[in-house]
């Protein structure tokens, strides 16, 4: 039993800090408390820190060297991840959550898996998918699907985030949105590589379980849907693997993965983003008959804080950086072919040309 | 009043396309042909009308290979309508021809095309359907099945929902299914995707989202009576149209049967020709 909490460092005080940290370590109070909130914008920093009655700050260097951050948490825009990952190591925690994605080149990743190494300090990414029971109760029934599947698809039909944010808590700030022009070639560019490294990063790791050859990855086609999103379809070694994400105001939403084989389907249906709605729901069907695994009351996001906790207490075997680092280049891959051949596809449109060369019909056996 | 007429089928058309469970649930309006020997069932007793003596007014035939040729055999013995189940690509001119000269339908019984939901959403992506839309049909379909039977079909259901596809460019093709993409007459777009497993019974679904409302269509197979689901969704909420619980088959033999009653021809010929020329633009 517990006689003390761990105390938790949040570098960066936005939206996600707002409704999914601070909520879901409400559910924790067992394990964690929230010691010091640090933003760059004072007023945040001082206004969130409040509803958590912890300390605040707008520096990293002073919420890294108050011992009451055993354990920090990273939430800071994409391009600060790496650098403030390898500081939290280097200052000696007991832990470190980065949302995803953790770095932005391969070559990030690999220096943080050194000062990982070097350090001893574990690390998690916050791909709550992947801590999420239902997902963990399909890998335990799945069978041979990862060696059987030959299609995978995975779709995101995304309400506004400020519809589940409200549901989740009173958020103070959020990032303006602006209408882009889609058929502009760097803006279609830039949609999908924000759109992978965003978004559908999220689920890319469940992607790549199914796909044992991910580094035999070609972009077959690449589309932006209306008003933003991806459809990208890709080859990963011989499987068929088709993403799919588009953002929309009506009201359905929509978090897919499904994997196929001859005889077997997986589909898990996730809850949205934010509200604390419980697991995804796991469906396994062979021959015409389905189990289904969930829902289950907690969700991935206390998923992956109740590993975290287990991970500073030394109860829980570290992930393999390693892996991290093949779930980071994979997206990067993905994101970057894609976006290279939506330019190219954007590129040819607007001269009038036809669309990129497509691969032809394959031999059928 | 709905005046009764008489049906014979191919043994592999009856296979294919339940003919006789369509016939038995739809008693007043067909029956089973019987060679002319029960004069009641074809002649003034019953209403039942039989073409010449002794054919049948309606003719079944599997759409496999040389199924125009038996169409058009159909049409020289008097049939006054011909439903063709599971066409497989060939040239229909010649048939469509003498369909269109006699005045006879000839329809298509496809796997999702009659099913009554599509009918019931096609206003509804009529209005979702511009050059900004993309449109994302799938089928899931058995292991083994012939893809470009599959995509045809798919095509039919696409014409039938949301309206005419004009071009094709494959993505991939491989022998567990295809991703296509393509344009529709209206300048949408389209994602047309097939993956063959056995793992739960033939599906397909079409659906568009827009940025601000969707429409959302799910189809079983031809032969089962459970229904389509149609969803429109927008910013306020979805609704889910009416259910119709009946098989494709049986809304396509009702179809025939209201062109061979109001004395009309109809289409599916032309329609198919144009989605069949399309194939060869994946080869």
């Amino acid at each position: 039993m517990r006689t003390s909490t761990l105390g938790v460092g949040i570098l960066g005080a936005g939206p996600v800090t707002q409704a999914i940290h601070l909520p879901t370590l409400a559910r924790i109070r067992d394990a964690f408390h929230v010691a010091k909130i640090m933003d760059v914008d004072p007023d945040i920093a001082r206004s969130v820190a409040g509803r958590v009655g912890a300390a605040w700050t707008t520096s990293m260097d002073d919420l890294l060297a108050d011992e009451a951050v055993q354990v920090v948490v990273i939430c800071s825009p994409h391009q600060f991840h790496a650098e403030q990952v390898i500081a939290a190591c280097r200052a000696g925690k007991r832990a470190v959550l980065c949302e995803k994605p953790f770095a932005m080149s391969q070559a990030e990743a690999e220096e943080i898996a050194a000062v990982s190494q070097e350090t001893g300090v574990p690390i998690i990414v916050g791909a709550m998918h992947t801590f999420d029971p239902g997902w963990l109760a399909a890998k335990e029934h799945w069978g041979d699907l990862p060696r059987t599947a030959h299609t995978i698809r995975y779709s995101i039909v995304l309400p506004p985030n400020p519809r589940f944010e409200d549901f989740a808590t009173e958020v103070i700030t959020r990032p303006a949105r602006t209408r882009q022009d889609r058929h502009d070639p760097e803006v279609a560019a830039a949609m999908v590589r924000g759109g992978i490294m965003g978004l559908a990063i999220h689920d890319l790791p469940l992607v790549r379980a199914f796909c044992p050859d991910f580094t035999d990855l070609e972009v077959l086609t690449c589309h932006v849907p209306d008003p933003s999103g991806y459809l990208v379809n890709l080859r990963i070694g011989d499987r068929n693997v088709q993403v799919f994400g588009i953002s929309t105001d009506s009201w359905q939403p929509e978090w897919t993965f499904e994997a196929i084989s001859d005889t077997t389907s997986l589909r898990i249906d996730f809850t949205p983003s934010y509200v604390q709605a419980g697991s995804a729901t796991a469906t396994i069907t062979r021959g015409g008959e389905s189990a289904v695994y969930g829902p289950y009351s907690a969700n991935g996001y206390e998923g992956e804080w109740r590993y975290l906790a287990d991970l500073a207490d030394g109860k829980a075997a570290r992930l393999d950086v390693t892996e991290l680092i093949h779930d980071l280049t994979f997206a990067l891959d993905v994101a970057d072919k894609a976006s290279a051949a939506v330019r190219a596809t954007a590129e040819s449109q607007a001269t009038g040309e036809s669309q990129a060369t497509a691969p032809q019909k394959e031999a059928i056996s | 009043m709905t005046r009764q007429l008489t049906v014979t089928s191919s043994p592999e058309a009856d296979a294919a396309g339940g003919v006789a469970q369509v016939v038995a649930s739809l008693p007043v309006s067909l029956h089973p042909f019987d060679g002319g020997a029960a004069a009641g069932h074809d002649g003034a007793a019953t209403g039942a009308a039989a073409p010449d003596g002794g054919a049948a007014a309606l003719v079944a035939i599997a759409g496999i290979a040389g199924w125009p040729e038996e169409a058009l055999g159909a049409l020289a013995a008097g049939a006054r309508g011909v439903v063709v189940v599971s066409p497989s690509a060939t040239d229909v001119t010649a048939l469509q021809e003498r369909a269109k000269a006699l005045g006879v339908p000839v329809v298509l019984d496809t796997e999702w095309a009659p099913n009554p939901a599509v009918a019931a959403a096609a206003p509804h992506f009529a209005a979702h359907d511009d050059e900004e839309s993309l449109v994302e049909a799938r089928v899931d379909a058995p292991v083994g099945s012939d893809l470009d039977q599959v995509l045809l079909a798919q095509l039919a259901l696409v014409r039938a929902a949301v309206g005419p596809v004009v071009s094709l460019s494959p993505a991939r093709w491989n022998n567990h299914g295809y991703d296509v993409l393509a344009q529709l007459a209206s300048g949408a777009r389209a994602s047309l995707g097939a993956i063959l497993t056995d793992a739960a019974p033939p599906q397909a679904t079409v659906r568009i989202i827009k940025p601000h409302t969707a429409v959302a269509l799910v189809l079983p197979g031809a032969g089962t009576a459970a229904p389509g689901k149609v969803t429109v969704s927008g910013p306020d909420g979805a609704t889910l149209l009416p259910t119709q619980w009946e098989t494709a088959h049986r809304a396509l033999w009702r179809r025939l049967h209201a062109l061979v009653e109001a004395g009309q021809s109809c289409e599916d010929l032309l329609d198919f020709a144009a989605d069949a020329s399309l194939l060869p633009a994946l080869s």
